[in-house]
């Protein structure tokens, strides 16, 4: 029954051609042929049954709501079970017997109980108690004695917080976490960041779901959940923030999100959910409870079955549809008014955060002696100083370049056979197709973006191994920045616009009858600004998106892939020794298939990258109250040396339920691949990577300007009294020695180190009276040769050559290139951190909790290299909420708020504003229907939301939702 | 099934180990190339001399037009010595220095000064005339300053003093590129006689028959302009029937900065130097007098035939303020046994040249008694018979070219200037369009994105690698050739200082 799945498997790993969507169908016809045949094997699993009651021990009251969980191995960190009824009556389901079950209530000492065979009439006696038994989950919000005594960081969510929680999907609510920055892109696309250095493009953060690495290989990040577990299949997920390369890979520098979904044995039966909200999409309507005019749908389905409780079957579906958030910030950030967001007489440089074409300018000087003689200044008034100024062309707007439907679908399939009761081997596939908008190095527009992932894993108690593979097809997906280049391109290239327009200018036309006559189709052969909305605009808009970017369009072509192998196993005998002793290792191969639109494969140069690496790690107990661990990693990548990645970290217990603990690490980042291989023509700039094989092909040496520096000459002529040619040469001459400053050394750009992270860490942990958890630690990370990008801009004339003309041409996008180079900084960056936790449930079941985190980096101000920190000073989230405020109705309201903080990015750079926000969730029980219904809403006061620079705003958003569980398997 | 999940691992393994190399770009070659390349020569005058801003210097040599093609399209070593070579930063200067006596060195170009009108022009510096690789016979390039076709063709000609200071004249320079067997030639032969005889004020002979009529400043006849090029060509070709070429034809000069930058109204000058003003009035009035004078004792010469007086009315206004120049044409006058100077204002559709605007602030120009001399300017009507004369010789050129079987091929420098200037008008001053590469507009100008170097007549590296590219060209059209063409924008252009 399994051979053809797996013929299948080791097909698509040695044959890697296949294309995307020729295994797309081969995994609905698994999935199909799966159904049909467990169909009729159903009958076969059926489930048994446990019956009972809880009481007081006391008196024989029955226990209203009390968990009845399943216990034991494994189940940690699994929440599997039932709450009893307002009599106290529960009715249970399982697959096997004997089975482990744990009952807990609050105020109560929990209670294990072994059931061997189906029973109905089991009766639990709780004793009373003020405080809990050692050694056991309190409740289920609140920590284990494993996780206080853990040393390093981990915030642990499970199914039922998952549910509770106030957010469309569950992956949305990760930005309530302590410490969470959640950059959202799209109605799908979230991502996931902690520690600082956040991005829509986050390299430093890896996110897993059930061990396969989910980023999109010809991205090197993951592009939120849209390949991940749907909502009706995720178990728990849990986030160490942070730097864990020793144990997780170089990779791991801001922290790891690991999902882990259902299983079918743990997990049978059918579940079905159908979800809508409402959206604004109304432009700057911010009043207070916007419905919203648009709809997003959400139907997801999932069915698991066991047969023989030795085959586990599970399939599960989602698929979203609707508006996407829209970024339409059309404020002017070039020099300016922010409202100045047309070109006028008195700005010329206008520059819109969300529209593409207009982004670089160019710098003109013109004696105020000019304008004297004759010039018409068409509204540029000569200052006493001179009349420099900066041009830009007229951009298009976002709305006008995308239509902002988003859709995700999802399907995963997994196959688990139990070789022995402890050993499982599994077959797990993922896929998802998406149409969304995504903030990458330039606004983007997904489209039939597929993802592809497949898993091979044998899962035992010591023993794991697992092969996966991540295949990524771009679609028709396209940049939409570089649209809007290509557009103001067609009609007339910079190289001749900005020639005409300085000219003009200087031919004494004015400022608006320069750029008028340079929009115009003079000399004749050129066209005027196509205008959206005319066939014109269409038809030429339908050419740039489907021509791949090579050949002078905007779209993406990706079909990279990522192989990987990786194993780990926990010895017993080192036990004497070491109260626990793991080894593990990786090797995995990246292949990017970008033909030249991303990376540097262009024909003949196909690239590959493959790594590997091997870890050990131990914990001793030194005494009844102090813990030692400590792990020790190698790495190599193929372009860069091996590495060692080392941590030490101590927990000392201070009393029962108090902990201490500090933790030194040191660790090692590859550049990924896109800081490798990059060679993305944006239009505006072009991004590439620090290999040497790629810049070389640059030629930046002695040929380019550091922009930093660029920018300051430019600033010391503007401020310079000019009047007419020969002070405007004689300043030029002055103040030479700044741009000559700035002329790329011989030795820069000479390839890329592995970035160094050295990180202390200390904290405290406790768990008072067993309702409060309290928590706070320190950071502070050192990072050495920290990846990031530098800007340059190289002329057509080399400094080197001709220093005044190229400080001339460099100053204008029709006579040189920006080039974001991929480098490591030469001076130290450190960042540190406070965040602190308190967590309450109140003896009747409400629950409080409240977590801020302090966010800073130290930087020297002359560091050319822009490292994008990107993180809120400040960080508050509040939490309360009650799950079961009667038997079938529970709440929780969350306020989050966040400083103002300074975006860097290479798509823009800006302030984005502090906000502070309020969800609801309203969660109502249908016990006869076997259901769930929610109500909630995010941002319901409509607050403006931006959490990136350029980014879409996140508008109020409305929800109900219905979840349909026949078989009780929540 | 373990040993399935072995196989599942091994093979995933086998995979992930598996060696990736970066390939090597194969070079692309195009086999239908009809020419032979393997051995390229020069010959012409002070288009491939390597002469800029005025003087054979160090960088000139580098940036010469047969050293970019050679060097930069991968022909010969980065290295060899192909032309004649000075060692010298500043130079030799070919204009300033009497008689190559001197050590006058490159011009260096300035900003408007007080002294000056438009840009101040100094000399640097130099050295005297010394070749760093005289007599060397394995040159690439035949290439000297002001070589006219028959300093090529003839064997002991003495007339170009370069060709003479490297080479005994026992061979000429036309025998010695024929003995060195090249498959490829490209001439340029014209520019130099039409410079020559144009920048002496077009006093020379306009039309010599015989080489032993001929001197410096002189124009060959069309008949024999075409019997020497026709010869040249045929020495290349005999001594090696599959030998092919490139021959350059003639712009019009008169779209050079040497002629065209100076305008003919400077009435910004005059207004604002008083001085000269006042100097040059009562001289002109006192000059129209003795004209006045003569007439009034020979009144029956009819006025079409009277000399021209210097108008000099808008004192103030100034803006019929003509230079005063030399013409050798106007009638003998004498008065009172003394003669009267030829002098009269230059029009509007005259020439100047370039060089003399760095005396008119001292009153050059203006003053009767520092008139411009013949040689300094050309009218309307010596610059119409030489732009006929160029048009002539470009006709020859072509005619040599398509009797030649295919075997050679033409430089259109004649249209290449045509569509720099497109868009110019001098008298209504009017820019030209230029040429624009990746944005960068490059002009025909002295000037910061110009093309030519700081003498007005010969490029500067930028255009250099214009003219070459114009040669890259005319390869890939007529020869199937597939040469990349050079960058301009990534070679030095005509420096400007500031202050002294």
């Amino acid at each position: 029954m399994f051979a053809k799945p797996k013929k299948a498997t080791l097909k698509l790993l040695t044959n890697y051609k296949l294309t995307s969507r020729t295994i797309v169908k081969r995994l609905f016809k698994s999935i199909s042929l799966t159904l049909v045949i467990l169909a009729i094997a159903q009958s076969g699993a059926l489930a048994q049954t446990v019956v009972g009651k809880v009481v007081r021990k006391d008196n024989k009251e029955p226990i209203i709501f009390a968990n009845v969980m399943l216990s034991g191995p494994k189940y940690v960190n699994k929440s599997i079970g039932v709450s009893s009824d307002d009599k106290g009556d529960f009715f249970l389901t399982v697959n096997e017997f004997p089975v482990e079950i744990e009952v807990s209530a609050l105020g109560f000492k929990p209670k294990k109980v072994t059931v061997t065979e189906s029973v109905s009439g089991l009766v639990i006696e709780l004793e009373e108690s003020s405080r809990a038994l050692e050694e056991f989950v309190i409740t289920e919000e609140k920590i284990s004695q494993e996780e206080l005594r853990a040393p390093i960081e981990t915030i642990k969510v499970n199914i039922a917080a998952i549910q509770s929680t106030p957010s469309f999907n569950f992956f949305d609510a990760v930005g309530n976490l302590k410490g969470v920055d959640l950059t959202t892109q799209s109605v799908v696309v979230n991502t996931v960041n902690t520690r600082g250095f956040n991005s829509s493009t986050n390299q430093r953060f890896r996110q897993f779901s059930d061990g396969i690495d989910n980023q999109a290989p010809g991205l090197s990040f993951s592009l939120g959940n849209i390949v991940g577990p749907g909502t009706l299949d995720i178990e728990s997920y849990q986030i160490i923030p942070g730097p864990s390369s020793a144990f997780y890979g170089p990779s791991s520098f801001n922290g790891v999100l690991e999902m882990k979904t259902k299983n079918a044995f743990d997990y049978p039966g059918l579940t079905f959910s159908t979800k809508g909200a409402t959206v604004s999409v109304v432009k700057d309507n911010s009043k207070f409870l916007n419905v919203g005019e648009n709809f997003i749908r959400d139907v997801a389905a999932r069915y698991a079955f066991t047969i023989n409780d030795r085959i586990g079957i599970k399939v599960s579906a989602a698929s979203l549809d609707g508006v996407d958030f829209r970024a339409r910030n059309y404020d002017n950030f070039g020099p300016g008014k922010s409202f100045e967001n047309v070109h006028s007489g008195d700005n010329q440089s206008v520059n819109l955060v969300n529209g593409y074409g207009d982004d670089r300018s160019a710098f003109i000087v013109v004696p105020s002696g000019f304008l004297a003689a004759g010039g018409e200044g068409g509204g540029l008034v000569p200052t006493q100083t001179d009349t420099a100024f900066t041009v830009t062309r007229s951009s298009y707007r976002e709305e006008d370049l995308v239509n902002y439907d988003a859709s995700n679908t999802k399907l995963n399939a997994e196959i688990a056979v139990k070789i022995t009761p402890d050993m499982v081997m599994s077959l797990t596939s993922f896929y998802s197709k998406t149409d969304a908008m995504i903030t990458s190095e330039d606004r983007i527009a997904l489209r039939d973006f597929e993802v592809y992932q497949q898993k091979a894993e044998l899962q035992g108690k010591r023993l794991l191994v697992r092969a996966y593979s991540t295949q990524q097809d771009a679609g028709n997906t396209y940049n939409v920045g570089l649209l809007a280049d290509e557009l103001v391109q067609r009609a007339k290239p910079d190289e001749l616009w900005f020639d005409q327009y300085t000219r003009l200018y200087r031919a004494g036309r004015g400022v608006v009858g320069a750029r008028n006559l340079a929009d115009s189709q003079f000399p004749g052969t050129f066209f005027r600004k196509f205008e959206p909305g005319t066939d014109q605009y269409d038809s030429i808009r339908s050419n740039i998106i489907s021509t791949e970017i090579t050949q002078g369009g905007a779209r993406i072509f990706d079909e990279s892939r990522l192989y990987h192998v990786e194993g780990k196993y926990e010895f017993e005998d080192a036990q004497d020794y070491f109260s626990k002793l793991t080894i593990g290792g990786n090797y995995r191969v990246y292949d990017p298939e970008s033909a030249g639109t991303i990376f540097t494969d262009t024909i003949g140069n196909d690239l590959t990258n493959f790594e590997y690496g091997a870890f050990v790690e131990g914990t001793r107990a030194i005494s009844a109250k102090t813990d030692v661990s400590a792990s020790l990693r190698f790495d190599k990548n193929e372009n860069f040396d091996a590495k060692l990645s080392q941590r030490l970290s101590v927990v000392r217990q201070k009393s029962e339920t108090q902990f201490f603990r500090a933790s030194f690490q040191r660790g090692f980042r590859f550049a990924n691949i896109r800081e490798q291989f990059y060679n993305q023509n944006l239009g505006d700039k072009t991004i590439i990577g620090g290999l040497t094989e790629v810049t070389d092909a640059y030629d930046l040496q002695g040929n380019a300007f550091i922009q930093q520096s660029l920018l300051a000459y430019q600033d010391a002529l503007s401020e310079s009294v000019i009047t007419d040619n020969t002070q405007l040469e004689f300043a030029k001459l002055q103040h030479l020695d700044v741009a000559q400053s700035g002329i790329v050394g011989q030795d820069q750009f000479r390839g890329l180190e592995p970035e160094q992270i050295t990180s202390f860490e200390i904290g405290y942990k406790s768990l008072i009276q067993d309702r409060r958890v309290f928590e706070v630690n320190y950071y502070r990370n050192y990072y050495q040769n920290f990846i990031g990008n530098l800007r340059v801009v190289k002329p057509r004339t080399s400094p080197s050559v001709d220093l005044i003309r190229a400080v001339e041409q460099a100053a204008s996008p029709g006579t040189s290139e920006v080039i974001f180079v991929t480098a490591n900084s030469t001076r130290q960056i450190v960042t540190q951190g406070l965040e602190m936790v308190y967590d309450i449930t109140g003896l009747s079941g409400i629950n409080f909790a409240v977590n801020a985190t302090f966010a800073d980096i130290i930087q020297d101000s002359d560091d050319p290299l822009v490292p994008g920190f990107n993180t809120p000073p400040f960080k508050f989230n509040v939490k309360v909420g009650h799950r079961k405020i009667s038997e079938n109705f529970g709440a929780e309201f969350t306020w989050r708020s966040r400083t103002g903080f300074e975006w860097q990015s290479a798509f823009a750079d800006g302030d984005v504003g502090g906000f502070s926000t309020f969800d609801i969730q309203l969660t109502f029980k249908l016990p006869r229907a076997n259901s769930l219904l929610r109500f909630g809403g995010n941002n319901i006061y409509n607050i403006d939301q931006f959490n990136s620079f350029g980014g879409p705003e996140i508008s109020a958003f409305y929800y109900v939702s219905f979840t349909f569980d026949p078989f009780q398997s929540r | 099934m373990k040993k399935s999940i072995l196989l599942l691992f091994t093979i995933s393994l086998l995979y992930a180990c598996s060696e990736f190399e970066f390939p090597e770009p194969e070079p692309q070659l195009n086999s239908e190339v009809t020419a032979d390349f393997s051995n390229i020569v020069f010959i012409g005058g002070i288009r491939f001399s390597g002469v800029l801003d005025g003087a054979l210097s160090s960088q000139g040599y580098e940036y010469a037009v047969p050293n970019l093609f050679l060097k930069e399209s991968g022909f010969v070593d980065q290295e060899a010595v192909l032309a004649p070579k000075i060692i010298s930063e500043n130079g030799f200067n070919i204009y300033t220095n009497p008689d190559l006596n001197g050590t006058d060195g490159a011009f260096r170009l300035f900003y408007p000064q007080d002294d000056t009108l438009f840009f101040k022009r100094e000399t640097r510096l130099g050295t005297s005339l010394s070749y760093e690789n005289s007599g060397a016979e394995n040159l690439s390039v035949f290439g000297f300053p002001n070589a006219t076709l028959l300093d090529i063709t003839e064997t002991g000609l003495s007339i170009n003093p370069y060709t003479t200071s490297f080479f005994d004249n026992s061979t000429s320079i036309l025998q010695r590129a024929r003995m060195t067997n090249p498959t490829f030639f490209i001439m340029d032969l014209g520019f130099d006689h039409i410079f020559d005889f144009a920048k002496h004020g077009a006093t020379g002979n306009p039309s010599v028959n015989s080489i032993d009529d001929f001197d410096s400043g002189d124009l060959l006849s069309e008949d024999m302009f075409r019997e020497k090029l026709q010869y040249a060509v045929d020495q290349m070709i005999s001594s090696n029937p599959e030998a092919k070429g490139l021959l350059f034809n003639i712009p019009d000069i008169f779209r050079y900065p040497f002629f065209t930058l100076m305008p003919t109204s400077i009435n910004s000058h005059a207004i604002s130097k008083k001085s000269i003003r006042w100097d040059a009035q009562p001289l002109a009035i006192s000059f129209n007098q003795r004209i006045f004078d003569y007439y009034d004792q020979n009144p029956l010469v009819i006025e079409d035939d009277r000399r021209p007086l210097l108008d000099f009315d808008g004192l103030d206004h100034a803006d019929r303020w003509g230079l005063v120049v030399e013409d050798k044409k106007l009638t003998d006058l004498v008065y009172n046994a003394t003669p009267i100077p030829k002098l009269k204002q230059i029009e509007l559709s005259d020439y100047v040249f370039y060089q003399n605007e760095q005396l008119l602030w001292s009153g050059y120009g203006s003053l009767v008694e520092t008139p411009i001399k013949e040689d300094g300017y050309l009218d309307l009507d010596e610059a119409v018979m030489i732009q006929e004369k160029i048009r002539a010789y470009n006709a020859i050129i072509l005619d040599v070219i398509n009797n030649s079987n295919g075997k050679l091929a033409q430089v259109n420098t004649f249209q290449f200037f045509e569509d720099m200037f497109r868009g110019y008008n001098r008298l209504l001053g009017n820019p030209t369009e230029g040429l624009n590469i990746d944005g960068v507009r490059l002009e025909p100008l002295i000037s910061r994105d110009g093309i030519f170097s700081g003498d007005g007549i010969n490029m500067n590296p930028v255009g250099n690698v214009v003219i070459t590219n114009r040669i890259i060209e005319a390869i890939n059209e007529h020869f199937n050739g597939n040469l990349q063409k050079l960058d301009p924008n990534n070679v030095p252009n005509t420096p400007f200082g500031i202050g002294n």
